[in-house]
């Protein structure tokens, strides 16, 4: 009978721990992104600073209830300078140009999850 | 001088009316028009600053695209402006298209990414300029081989005739408006009986 009850209190600590895990492995993937993991109001949208002077600045994220999210280049002030729409969730825009800032903006009409990063 | 001999008369005539009919297309396809379509040409060949090219062969590679297959198709506008799918061929020898706009381009992708579940076309549109204030927006695009025409509605209530430039088993357009009124504002693809099957409305951000 003490064998029974701990092999069952064993399961229960492993579906525990597996859960715990689970949810973690989950949020970490999620928001492993470095601009603006979250939900983007309408004409919302998140920057961040480009790596270097390197003129290939890549803007990725995936999405969810649109098909689109708008890839953004803009000044240090925000002011947008080259915009484009990216469809497909996950996928990615590669900006050429030189400018301050990159990044993630949400041109519908209601709230989206975005998950936004950039890189080169 | 007088023309006295009426083969010469009509010949003449016949200059004259082709030349008034290339100036009406050249003036038809101007600035916010959709552009005659450029054949498809191998990127080393395309009218592009040589910066652009090597960014564009840079992406290819990274992006598992022989730089070599990649051609540049239905392009309109000149130098850093131009706008343009990319088409090159993955390691399965397979399509990558990419949609390029002059300041960037779109990730190379297959055929089963490109195009959402079920649909036709397949696009992406570009902007520059300050938010709300856009001094240029232009969209380029695929069709499946379904499709035999695309017209693009602009702003100012003006209907497009797209030019279709074939290539790997798809088609191309791409289209750029430099004024408000000449700004895209819907974009309808239409199979070979001439039915309606897929209409985007671009985005205004």
């Amino acid at each position: 009978m003490l064998h029974l009850r701990s092999l069952v209190g064993l399961v229960a600590a492993m579906a525990a721990a597996t859960t715990l895990l689970g949810a973690g492995a989950d949020s970490a993937e999620a928001c492993a992104w470095n601009i603006g993991c979250q939900f983007y109001s309408p004409a919302e949208g998140h920057t961040a600073l480009q790596f270097t002077q390197y003129p290939d600045e890549i803007v990725g994220a995936s999405w969810d209830t649109y098909d689109s999210f708008l890839a953004i280049a803009t000044t240090s002030s925000g002011t947008w300078k080259d915009q484009a729409t990216v469809y497909s969730s996950p996928n990615s825009y590669r900006f050429f140009i030189f400018t301050d800032k990159y990044g993630c903006y949400n041109h519908h009409t209601g709230t989206m999850w975005v998950n936004c990063k950039h890189y080169e | 001088m007088r023309l006295t001999r009426r083969p010469v008369r009509i010949a003449i005539a016949v200059l004259l009316a082709a030349a008034a009919g290339g100036a009406y297309l050249s003036a038809r396809v101007g600035a916010g028009d959709a552009s005659p379509p450029r054949a498809a040409v191998p990127l080393r060949g395309a009218a592009l600053p040589p910066t652009l090219r090597d960014a564009i062969a840079r992406a290819a590679k990274a992006e598992g695209v022989d730089p070599g297959s990649v051609v540049e198709a239905a392009a309109t506008g000149a130098g850093g402006d131009t706008m343009a799918a990319l088409v090159g061929a993955g390691a399965d020898a397979n399509a990558r298209v990419s949609f390029f706009h002059g300041f960037g381009m779109t990730q190379f992708q297959p055929p089963g990414r490109l195009f959402r579940p079920g649909a036709e076309m397949a696009f992406s549109e570009a902007y520059s300029g300050r938010q709300h204030e856009p001094a240029r927006v232009g969209i380029v695009g695929a069709v499946r081989a379904s499709v035999q025409r695309v017209t693009i509605e602009l702003v100012g209530g003006r209907l497009i005739e797209t030019s279709l430039v074939p290539n790997r088993g798809l088609l191309f357009f791409a289209y750029v408006g430099d004024t408000p009124d000449t700004f895209p504002a819907v974009v309808r693809a239409y199979d070979r009986s001439g039915s309606l099957v897929q209409t985007h409305e671009i985005p205004r951000p």
